[in-house]
């Protein structure tokens, strides 16, 4: 029973925000869609546990709303086949090379050495057992790296995100080595 | 107040472009990978139609065929060497040590080897791309924490969030099309593909970060640290190789009597300071399982607590679960296939995007359908030569992803091409379930056998049928990379 009302509970929310969608944003239907949404969570919890409750809540909504989306799609139609002409690989200049090249020690083995001292140092001194501290850490660290390397791409200039890898660096050694 | 200014939007636009070139092909290859790795097990039982099966078992029996293969000079005894109980989704039991593995019969005598070949290539691609695994692992986890900076920069790309939110245009053919079948799998996926990076990352980094927080730590060394996050092993000294299996049995299931017991691992079997680990997994838990452990003689010594201790030890425990969807049974892995085949198709997708919007088309256009649909030819290719001839085909598949990559510059036709790789990969799965039902006879129509072989037909027509069936009735698909 309790399986059923989560399920119920999950299409539900999954069509009212698709009905809300149809509606050009009816913003109290989304709402009631989320909280319900919020609700499936609590109710697999109850079916399942709440482990894996709450992946299945997350998992079964998304196929739910996937569903819509291909519900919604348009039927396959001719496109325009606007044939583009094929050239030879372009032969890439040596200032693009280094630049990309740079672009990606910084953004992927520097960002991940740096975020992962970063991840280390912001939760080195939190009052609580290393095993929370480490798993704070492990878990935080992928997401740090992800978003330093988007920040390290976004930018026109590589010397602004190297003098901030730079910074960062040495500010996260100093509260990892640095005993005050 | 927009937060998401014209400006944040073109330059997260521009990041989300160059890490996704970055890394896009191998997140496609660990995706696919990872996908089918879901049902490594019914992989690994297709691949032996032969083996005994059977979920209830004598403890005896299985005692003595455990001792009888720890005894035997044939055996190259590792550091760990296994008994892994029969269960539902694998009914069989067998023994094995870190390179080599034998089934054993219901009435405790050994069976024939086994050879889990094709499931440990699948396994192995999507692990460490066949690396060496202290490379591969970093390598693949480094995918796994660029996937949190794709979903990010995606989210911060993506202006018409809400207005887009279940828009799909032209039913995912052309490159606006392509936009919409990557934005709204990757948006609404967005909290799985997230769990998933961060479980992936977890393996190839958690142990180096772990070390280097043991750096930060007076007289601390990354072993020491380790012991404080996970449970340390017993210490014992003068253990007999001789294995009371049975005895222990009996304590586990009196420990954890509605538990689902998975294997025993012996560790440091080489040496005297030998002991047992039995693994046990608890109902409506994530974590991997509960381990109890005894010494060789079957005492009870402690059991490590994964599943009772602390919350954040339950969480690193809970990560392989969580990231292969072993958990909830078939259902889950069906689920998990939606949901990873939804993120192999965001990063097919997402490289497409790329290579339409140029105003020309090159090498990278020529090859790119060699690795996207190179990629399940060169498996299926794998799998017959590995699964029904026992060739060792990870250079096979390897080779087969150069020449499918190299084959598109030869047909210089994107869309030919992409068909042809289809039609081929529909072929080679149904000469694979010819060629094993013909190697293995009336055992390749047993429960072990059949189900794969059926499912494999399955695919093998579905791709048959993109390739030619769907492309008379609606050419316009031909247009989708």
């Amino acid at each position: 029973m309790a399986l059923l009302i989560s399920i119920v509970l999950s299409m539900a929310a999954a069509g009212l925000i698709y009905y809300s969608w149809r509606q050009h944003g009816q913003r109290l239907l989304a709402a009631a869609g989320w909280l319900l949404a919020l609700v499936s969570v609590f109710a697999w919890s109850r079916a399942l546990g709440a482990e894996i409750g709450t992946t299945y809540a997350i998992a079964i909504f998304t196929c739910l709303v996937w569903g819509a989306v291909a519900f919604q799609a348009e039927a396959p139609r001719a496109v325009a086949a606007g044939e583009r002409p094929l050239q030879n690989l372009q032969r890439p200049q040596l200032r693009g090379v280094l630049h990309h090249t740079f672009l990606f020690l910084l953004s992927v083995p520097a960002a991940g050495m740096i975020a992962m001292m970063l991840s280390i140092a912001l939760v080195l001194y939190l009052p609580w057992s290393l095993l929370h501290r480490a798993a704070v850490a492990i878990f935080v660290y992928p997401v740090l790296w992800g978003a330093l390397g988007v920040w390290i791409c976004a930018q026109d200039r590589l010397l602004k995100p190297a003098l901030a890898s730079a910074g960062l660096l040495i500010l996260s050694s100093l509260v990892m080595y640095i005993r005050l | 107040m927009n937060l998401l200014t014209p400006k944040l939007v073109k330059r997260s636009l521009s990041s989300h472009s160059w890490l996704g070139l970055v890394v896009g092909g191998l997140m496609y290859i660990i995706c696919l990978s990872g996908t089918i790795s879901i049902f490594y097990e019914e992989v690994e039982r297709w691949e032996h139609p032969h083996a005994e099966e059977y979920t209830d078992f004598d403890p005896a029996a299985l005692e003595r065929a455990f001792n009888e293969y720890m005894s035997s000079p044939d055996t190259e005894m590792t550091d760990h060497m296994y008994l892994i109980f029969p269960n539902d989704v694998m009914p069989r039991a067998r023994v094995s040590s870190d390179r080599s593995a034998r089934f054993v019969n219901r009435d405790g005598s050994l069976g024939d080897t086994a050879l889990d070949e094709w499931s440990e290539l699948l396994t192995g691609l999507h692990i460490n791309l066949h690396m060496p695994v202290s490379i591969g692992v970093v390598v693949v986890s480094a995918v796994g924490a660029l996937l949190c900076g794709l979903i990010i920069s995606g989210f911060l790309a993506h202006p018409s969030i809400v207005k887009d939110a279940f828009k799909l245009r032209s039913g995912s053919s052309g490159r606006m099309g392509q936009v919409d079948l990557h934005n709204r799998l990757s948006v609404w996926g967005a909290p799985f593909h997230l769990m998933i990076a961060v479980t992936g990352a977890y393996y190839g980094l958690a142990f180096l970060m772990l070390g280097l927080f043991a750096t930060t730590i007076d007289g601390a060394t990354p072993d020491s640290v380790l012991d404080q996050v996970f449970p340390p092993e017993p210490a014992l000294e003068n253990q007999a190789p001789v294995y009371g299996v049975a005895r222990a049995l009996e304590q586990v299931r009196e420990l954890s009597p509605d538990g689902k017991l998975l294997y025993l691992i012996v560790h440091d079997a080489p040496t005297e300071n030998r002991f047992m680990e039995f693994y046990v997994q608890k109902p409506e838990l994530l974590a991997w399982s509960e381990t109890y452990r005894f010494d060789t003689a079957g005492n009870y010594l402690n059991t490590a607590g994964y599943t009772e201790g602390d919350p954040a030890l339950q969480a690193l425990y809970s990560v392989y679960r969580i990231h292969f969807g072993h958990f909830g049974g078939f259902f889950t892995k069906v689920l998990y296939v939606v949901l990873g085949l939804a993120l192999t198709v965001v990063s097919a997708t997402g490289i497409n995007i790329w290579l339409e919007k140029r105003k020309y088309r090159d090498a990278l256009n020529l090859i790119w359908p060699g690795v996207v649909w190179g990629m399940p030819l060169a498996l299926v290719i794998a799998g017959l030569t590995q699964a029904v001839f026992h060739i060792p085909s990870v250079g096979i598949f390897w080779g087969g992803m150069v020449v499918t990559l190299v084959a598109g510059l030869f047909v210089r036709d994107e869309k030919v091409y992409k068909q042809a790789l289809q039609g081929l990969t529909g072929l080679a799965l149904l000469v694979l379930v010819c060629a094993y039902t013909l190697r293995f006879g009336s055992a390749a129509l047993s429960p072990a056998g059949l189900p794969m072989s059926v499912a494999l037909l399955g695919i093998g027509l579905g791709f048959l049928y993109a390739a030619y069936g769907r492309s008379r009735s609606v050419p316009a698909l031909q247009e989708a990379h």
